[in-house]
């Protein structure tokens, strides 16, 4: 029997798209990638996932499992055709559980409406990816999606307690509970965090919740010199202040808002940093003149509190502008995440600098400087095959950069197909063996994501 | 055919300006229901890019799913990118129309009727008598349509005895002194339907001392551009601006915000030059020309009331708060702001006809939030909306009415 005709009998004949015009609907995410499906398909529940995982290793298929399409690694994309496995119909928003402040959610929940609604009940799911009215949880626990709140809230991984998962031969089985301690056997969840849907396919997260923070208050500082608001950035972790969020733009990035997009900052500035502080009322209050003042001690040449949500969203513009900005001055962005850790933030950005005077390309810095995950995007245009052959060799030495000052090749996005080629430079011949070994024995078949994390 | 600056803007440069970054799917009203990456917005700009770098063949499939977009704007005002999706589906259709023509109806609908006045009225006034000698019911009873024309039928709305043009005089003179001379753009739905609501716009106006020109004219276009059909839209913008040039007016108002788009946004690019005139909705022109003495006239409905934001008013003109002014305005009036005011209602002029369920759902999400908020009385400045949400209403038994902002300064 066609593969076609076996999926519609587990999902329903209106749940499988197998027409070239809604394939190519399921051949792209959020970089500038193209692989076109074999065939889509939706399932509703957790046995029909396991059904078609069974299926997939009885006929040798890929399965791609997808949320909503918005990664920024390529770790979504079928790159060897088969199935996608689209999960956005499993939404439900199972529990919220206050006593225990845990919430068991499916894997289709986008990340916004589950913050939404656990904010209703005073309770806080940090992690902010910049996509998060639209992701979804399951494609935020596959990538171990970040956001500017990482700086003290942490990552995904910092709020997956525990999951429901479809193996990669098509059992259930789940990993950890509601407990907040539990030593027993492996840390599964936390293997299965960040593992790109190689490792299983996640049907039910137990998410970990916090009281909600009752006030917030955001700083923009505008800087002279770059030198001066790295060391800003040190200093206000030194004065025992842990920013709920730290954004740094520099020069590029802010001449880039100002002339694209009018943003009211001075063109001149060489570097501002947008910093929020968060928590009870009274603390906040001490916290943000800490803030200030360090940022005062290091020149600032200018410094703006603000505390109202309309306030605070002015001071959010610039950032908010930036990548909209980007696209104005050519089509295809590239995103980079590479990560340093905090004190390094100054040597990397003067690494990126030269990286951009050594290939000539639009290369803008901007990011979360206080868990020194930047964010180098470089603009060009994918149709101008000799720019596009500078971005791979400049992508290539931004990795090493990162690399040589103790960081890592990606702090949020993933590795999907994007950064696969750079993984031994990180692990070794060794280290990489290991993770493949951990892929071989759980998926013997390479079904599940095929293509991804490993270089070929 | 083409006007010069229409390929300026290259198709590729378009469709180039989507990152992918998918927030168009938090914001689209098609996909909200449909919920599947080929309708929403990403998806069709991605469907188009695929044709144009050969990806895709523009098949019958490829048509459908083109079809299923509001072009009601959502999308562009909330993209960090700024895609601007309608005018890729309409670029789309176009290209769809030039490489595999219209359907039957729709071919001789925009070639042979709407460029003949004299046929259109033939055609309204045997509807209108269709639906006022038993005709209709006959039609419906005996089953004479076949299944999706029976549909369409019923969606028809209920047609005015008399045009309005043919109850106005092309020039009517103000009471006192002429302070400015308008022309009135009647659009198709207040020549044929909602005549009452023509009348009232034109009193307004010559209250205000302004002298209302209305010339013989024509449908906007907007029904065959939407469609892909930009010659017959071409056609019909290069009579309208003809008829209303010939009188000498300043400016044209519309009490349609579909025609209104249509004049201000469409017609400089189909005609490729700009347009010899301003073009301003009817509750524009009230708010910047100073709302006539409101307390000398009386509410007629004394009832809270609540307004829908059309898109080709809200997006596609930026009027927005002019019609809520008004309403305030009014002495005894208690205006109410619903929830989620500008979300799209689903009618989009004849996507409610191709896509009857799917305008009906995304109907019922504006249905319940006008219900929310206790009004008697809906206002939206757009003809097209009020058939379908006075439809919906209808459906729910609700006793709500829906009017025009100008209905309700009699």
């Amino acid at each position: 029997m066609a593969l076609i005709t076996q999926l519609g009998r587990i999902v329903g004949e209106h749940n499988v798209f197998s027409s070239r015009e809604e394939r190519v609907c399921y051949a792209y995410d959020g970089t500038f990638y193209f692989h076109l499906p074999d065939v889509v398909v939706k399932p509703q529940n957790e046995e029909q996932i396991a059904r078609i995982v069974k299926l997939a290793n009885d006929s040798g298929t890929p399965v791609f499992p997808r949320g909503a399409g918005t990664g920024l690694s390529g770790g979504s994309l079928p790159v060897q055709g088969g199935i996608v496995l689209v999960l956005t119909d499993l939404d439900s928003i199972l529990e919220i559980d206050a006593a225990n402040q845990v919430a068991v959610v499916e894997p289709g929940v986008i990340t916004g409406q589950l913050q939404v609604a656990v904010e209703e009940q005073g309770l806080f799911y940090p992690p902010d990816p910049g996509s998060l009215e639209v992701c979804t949880i399951g494609g935020n626990i596959a990538e171990c999606a970040g956001g500017p709140r990482g700086v003290k809230y942490g990552v995904t991984r910092d709020y997956v307690q525990g999951l429901v998962l479809v193996t990669p031969t098509g059992d259930l089985i789940h990993t950890g509970g509601k407990t907040i301690k539990n030593v027993t056997g492996y840390d599964l969840t936390r293997l299965m965090v960040g593992s790109e849907g190689t490792l299983g396919i996640v049907t039910k997260a137990l998410l970990r919740l916090i009281p909600l923070p009752g006030a917030i208050k955001t700083v923009l500082a505008v800087f002279d010199d770059l030198l001066q608001a790295s060391d800003a950035i040190l200093d206000v972790f030194h004065s025992r202040v842990t920013p709920a969020t730290m954004e740094i733009m520099d020069a590029e990035a802010i001449k880039c808002v100002v002339e694209q997009a009018g943003a009211r900052l001075p063109r001149d500035a060489e570097a501002i940093l947008l910093i929020e502080v968060d928590g009870r009322p009274a603390a906040v209050e001490e916290e943000v003149t800490e803030v200030a003042e360090a940022c005062l001690r290091h020149r600032a040449r200018s410094v703006e509190t603000a505390g109202t949500p309309e306030e605070r969203n002015r001071l959010w513009q610039a950032r908010r502008a930036v990548s909209p900005a980007l696209v104005k001055l050519k089509p295809t962005k590239i995103s980079e995440d590479a990560t340093v850790p905090r004190a390094q933030v100054p040597a990397m950005i003067r690494r990126l600098q030269q990286i951009r005077e050594k290939y000539g390309l639009n290369l803008v810095i901007f990011g979360h400087a206080g868990d020194g995950n930047l964010h180098p995007n470089i603009i060009a245009d994918e149709r101008d095959a000799g720019e596009m052959a500078r971005v791979e060799a400049a992508v290539g030495e931004i990795f090493q950069a990162a690399l040589e000052l103790g960081g890592t090749l990606s702090g949020e996005h993933g590795v999907g197909i994007m950064k696969a080629p750079y993984m031994q430079a990180e692990f070794g011949v060794q280290g990489l063996a290991y993770m493949r070994r951990i892929k071989q024995s759980l998926d013997p078949n390479n079904i599940l994501n095929p293509g991804k994390i490993f270089p070929e | 055919m083409c006007p010069e600056n229409y390929n300026k803007v290259l198709d590729n440069d378009l469709v180039a300006q989507c990152s992918r970054c998918g927030k168009c799917r938090s914001v689209c009203p098609v996909f909200a229901e449909l919920r599947a990456e080929p309708y929403v917005a990403r998806g069709k700009v991605q469907l188009y890019k695929a044709l144009l770098n050969g990806t895709l063949e523009a098949t019958e499939k490829y048509r459908e799913l083109i079809s299923f977009c509001l072009l009601c704007g959502r999308c562009t005002e909330n993209c960090p990118n700024g895609v601007e999706t309608e005018k890729i589906v309409l670029r789309a259709r176009s290209k769809l129309v030039d490489s595999r023509g219209l359907p039957f109806i729709k071919r001789n609908v925009f070639q042979h009727m709407l460029k003949n006045n004299g046929r259109l009225n033939l055609a309204a006034g045997m509807l209108y008598l269709c639906q006022h000698l038993g005709l209709r019911s006959l039609v419906r009873k005996t089953g004479l349509l076949p299944g999706p024309l029976k549909n369409m039928e019923q969606l028809l709305p209920a047609l005015a005895a008399r045009p309005l043009r043919s109850q106005l005089p092309a020039v009517i003179n103000p009471p006192g002194q002429v302070k400015i001379k308008v022309g009135y753009f009647t659009g198709c739905l207040s020549q044929y339907v909602f005549t009452e609501t023509g009348k009232n716009v034109a009193r307004i106006l010559t209250r205000m001392g302004a002298q209302v020109v209305i010339p013989e004219q024509y449908c906007c276009g907007m029904p065959a551009f939407t469609a892909g059909d930009r010659m017959n839209a071409a056609a019909l913008a290069r009579m309208n601006v003809a008829a209303f040039q010939d009188t000498g007016v300043e400016m044209v108002i519309t009490d349609c915000a579909t025609c209104g788009s249509t004049w201000r946004n469409k017609y400089p690019e189909l005609l490729g030059e700009e347009l010899p005139f301003r073009v301003m909705d009817i509750c524009q022109f009230l708010a910047q020309w100073g709302l006539p003495d409101t307390s000398g006239l009386p509410c007629q409905v004394p009832v809270p009331v609540t307004y829908h934001d059309p898109c080709h008013l809200a997006r596609h003109m930026q009027v927005r708060e002019e019609p809520r002014a008004l309403l305030r305005g009014i002495p005894g009036m208690e205006f109410i702001e619903m929830r989620e005011a500008d979300h799209c209602c689903g009618a989009s002029g004849s996507f409610q006809l191709e896509h009857q369920d799917l305008a009906a759902r995304i109907g019922e999400r504006k249905i319940n939030n006008i219900l929310a908020t206790g009004a008697r009385v809906v206002a939206t400045g757009c003809p097209s909306c009020r058939l379908h949400l006075a439809r919906l209403l209808q459906g729910r038994d609700a006793g709500i009415t829906v009017v025009h902002p100008v209905d309700l300064l009699r």
